[in-house]
C-alpha cells in the first residue's frame, strides 16, 4: 500500500487509528467495549476514522524523490505517534497523558509538558467517552540546502469530535506548526506553536 | 478614571462583536448557526541546547563593494534570549563609545570590527557588558532592507517625530509603517533626536522589536521559516550548520515582544582629539550584564 501512496507524493498513515477513535462507536453488530458503551450512550456520532495525510508541499533547496518519500514516512510516523498518544488513541475517558510526548526530544518534552492542557485532550479527558477523527493533515514545509532534510515545519490541522456521554460532544481544532529535526533517535518534534479551539456541537 | 475607559473600551469591543454578529447571523429562529465566536488558545515551545543564548547583533556601515565584516559597525546591540521563558534583554551600545579594544588600545568600540573582525567586537562589546556573545550576526544596508522587506515592511513606535526625503508623510510620534528604505534611515538617523546616538541605538532596539513582530505574525505562513533559514544558509557568512541555524531561528522566533526589555548604555560626550566620542557608564553596563547574564532577562530595569 505505502509505495502507491508514495508514488503519488502523499502518505496517508491510518495506523492504529481505526481502533483508537472508536470507542463506543462501531456498529451494533461488534460492540466495543468502552465506557460509553457500557453505560448504554445512544452512539450519535458516525465513527468514520479518517487516514493521516502526510505530504511535501514546500522545499527550500532540493530534496531528491526518494529522499521525499523516506522522508514522509519518517515525520507521518512521528505525527502520528504524538496525535495517538496526545488525542486521539488509548481508552477513554482517561486524565492521564504523561505518554503523550514520546515524540518530542526531552527539551521538547518538558516544555509541552507545561502545556498539555492545549497539546492534548487533557481538558475533555475526564469527560470523554470516545473520540473521531474527523481531518488530520499534516502538510510539510522542508528545509533542505544540501539534498538532505535538515529541518521540517509540519503544519497541521486536527480536528476531531470528543464524545461526551450525556453532555453535548465537542468539536475540537488544532491547528499550527510542528517542528521537526533529526536526532540520533531519528526524526522528533522540537519545537511547537499551536492553536486549539473547542466548541459544543449538537447531536 | 483608567478602570472606567477600560469599561467603556471592552462595552466598545463587545458593541462591534454584536454588530458583526448581527449583520453575519440570518435573522431567523430556524436558521442554522453559522458564525460563531470561539475562544482560541495557543501554546508555544522549542528545543535549543542552550536555553539562554546572547547575539551581538551589529549594522555594519559597509559600502557596496566593502567587506562587511571589515568596515565599522554603526549599530551594536546585544541580545540576550532566554528560550524557556521567550523573554529577551537588548542592551545597545552607543557605536562612538570610547573603550579598551584588546590588541588595539583605545578607541570607539565600532572600530573594533574594522580591526579584528566580529570575534574582535564580540569581545570588546563583551568585555563592557560583561558578557561574552554566543554568536555575533552583522548585516549590511542591503541585508538589512531585505530582511525587512521580506516580511512586507516594519511597524515600529516612534518616541519623536522627525522628518526625511525617504518618507513624504513624515515619521510621527506614535505608530509607523515603514518600508525597507524608511526603516534604514529609521535606524540610522541621530541629528533630529534629542539625544543623538542614545535615541538612535533605542529606536535601533524598537526596529528590532519591530522585524521580531513580523517574523512572528509569519512564522506559520507554510514555508516561511524554511525559505528565511535557507536564504541565510546561502547569503550569511556562517560557521553554523544548516540544522544548526534551524534551531536557533526557531528559537529566536519563539521570543515574545512583549517580553522585551531594553536599555542603552548611557555616557557623557567628549572629545579624544579631533574626534567626537561617548565616554560609555562602564558601571551600568556592567549592572545591566550582571543583571541579565544568566536568565537574559533585564530584571531590575534600565
Amino acid at each position: 500500500m505505502r509505495p502507491t501512496l508514495v508514488r503519488t507524493g502523499v502518505l496517508a498513515a491510518v495506523l492504529t487509528l481505526a481502533t483508537a477513535c472508536t470507542g463506543g462507536k462501531e456498529p451494533a453488530a461488534a460492540p466495543s467495549p468502552s465506557p460509553s458503551a457500557s453505560t448504554g450512550t445512544p452512539a450519535t456520532i458516525a465513527a468514520q476514522p479518517v487516514p493521516l495525510v502526510v505530504k511535501v508541499v514546500r522545499v527550500s533547496g532540493t530534496l531528491p524523490k526518494a529522499n521525499r518519500a523516506a522522508l514522509e514516512h519518517n515525520v507521518s510516523s512521528v505525527v502520528s505517534s504524538y496525535l495517538q498518544h496526545a488525542y486521539l488513541g488509548g481508552s477513554w475517558p482517561r486524565t492521564d497523558f504523561s505518554d503523550a510526548f514520546t515524540a518530542f526530544t526531552p527539551g521538547a518534552r518538558t516544555q509541552a509538558r507545561r502545556d498539555q492542557d492545549l497539546l492534548t485532550n487533557h481538558q475533555l479527558g475526564a469527560s470523554t467517552q470516545a473520540v473521531t477523527a474527523k481531518k488530520t493533515t499534516a502538510y510539510l514545509s522542508v528545509l533542505a540546502p544540501h539534498k538532505v532534510a535538515a529541518g521540517v515545519s509540519a503544519n497541521l490541522t486536527l480536528l476531531y469530535l470528543a464524545d461526551r456521554g450525556d453532555a453535548q460532544p465537542a468539536l475540537v481544532h488544532v491547528v499550527g506548526r510542528l517542528s521537526l529535526a533529526r536526532t540520533d533517535a531519528g526524526w522528533r518534534i522540537i519545537g511547537y506553536h499551536l492553536a486549539r479551539s473547542v466548541r459544543a456541537v449538537s447531536e | 478614571m483608567v478602570k472606567m475607559l477600560q469599561r467603556v473600551r471592552r462595552a466598545t469591543v463587545l458593541g462591534v462583536v454584536l454588530a458583526l454578529t448581527a449583520l453575519v447571523v440570518p435573522d431567523s429562529a430556524r436558521a442554522p448557526v453559522d458564525a460563531s465566536l470561539v475562544k482560541v488558545e495557543t501554546a508555544e515551545g522549542v528545543d535549543h541546547p542552550a536555553h539562554v543564548v546572547w547575539i551581538l547583533c551589529l549594522g555594519s556601515d559597509a559600502r557596496p563593494g566593502q567587506r562587511l565584516t571589515g568596515t565599522r559597525a554603526d549599530a551594536i546591540q546585544m541580545v540576550g534570549l532566554n528560550f524557556r521563558t521567550h523573554a529577551a534583554t537588548i542592551i545597545g551600545i552607543p557605536r562612538d563609545s570610547f573603550v579598551g579594544i584588546p590588541g588595539h588600545g583605545s578607541n570607539k568600540i565600532n572600530s573594533a570590527m574594522f580591526f579584528g573582525g566580529p570575534r574582535l567586537m564580540g569581545q570588546a562589546v563583551g568585555n563592557l557588558v560583561g558578557i561574552r556573545p554566543d554568536y555575533v550576526f552583522t548585516t549590511g544596508f542591503m541585508g538589512f532592507r531585505h530582511m525587512v522587506a521580506t516580511i512586507g515592511g516594519v511597524r515600529v513606535y516612534s518616541r519623536f517625530s522627525f522628518s526625511d526625503p525617504v518618507r513624504p508623510q513624515g515619521y510621527h510620534r506614535g505608530w509607523n509603517h515603514l518600508n525597507d528604505f524608511q526603516a534604514l534611515i529609521f535606524g540610522r538617523v541621530r541629528h533630529p533626536l534629542p539625544r543623538g546616538d542614545f535615541d538612535r541605538s533605542a529606536d535601533q532596539q524598537e526596529l528590532l522589536r519591530g522585524i521580531l513582530r513580523g517574523v512572528r505574525a509569519k512564522q506559520n505562513k507554510p514555508g516561511f521559516l524554511e525559505r528565511g533559514v535557507f536564504s541565510a544558509t546561502r547569503n550569511l557568512d556562517t560557521n553554523l550548520r544548516p540544522s544548526e541555524l534551524y534551531r536557533l531561528a526557531l528559537a529566536v522566533v519563539s521570543t515574545e515582544p512583549r517580553k522585551i526589555r531594553s536599555c542603552v548604555v548611557q555616557g557623557g560626550t567628549g572629545y579624544v582629539g579631533a574626534a567626537s566620542v561617548v565616554f560609555p557608564n562602564v558601571g551600568q553596563a556592567r549592572r545591566y550584564g550582571n543583571d541579565a547574564r544568566r536568565d537574559g532577562t533585564l530584571n531590575h530595569g534600565c
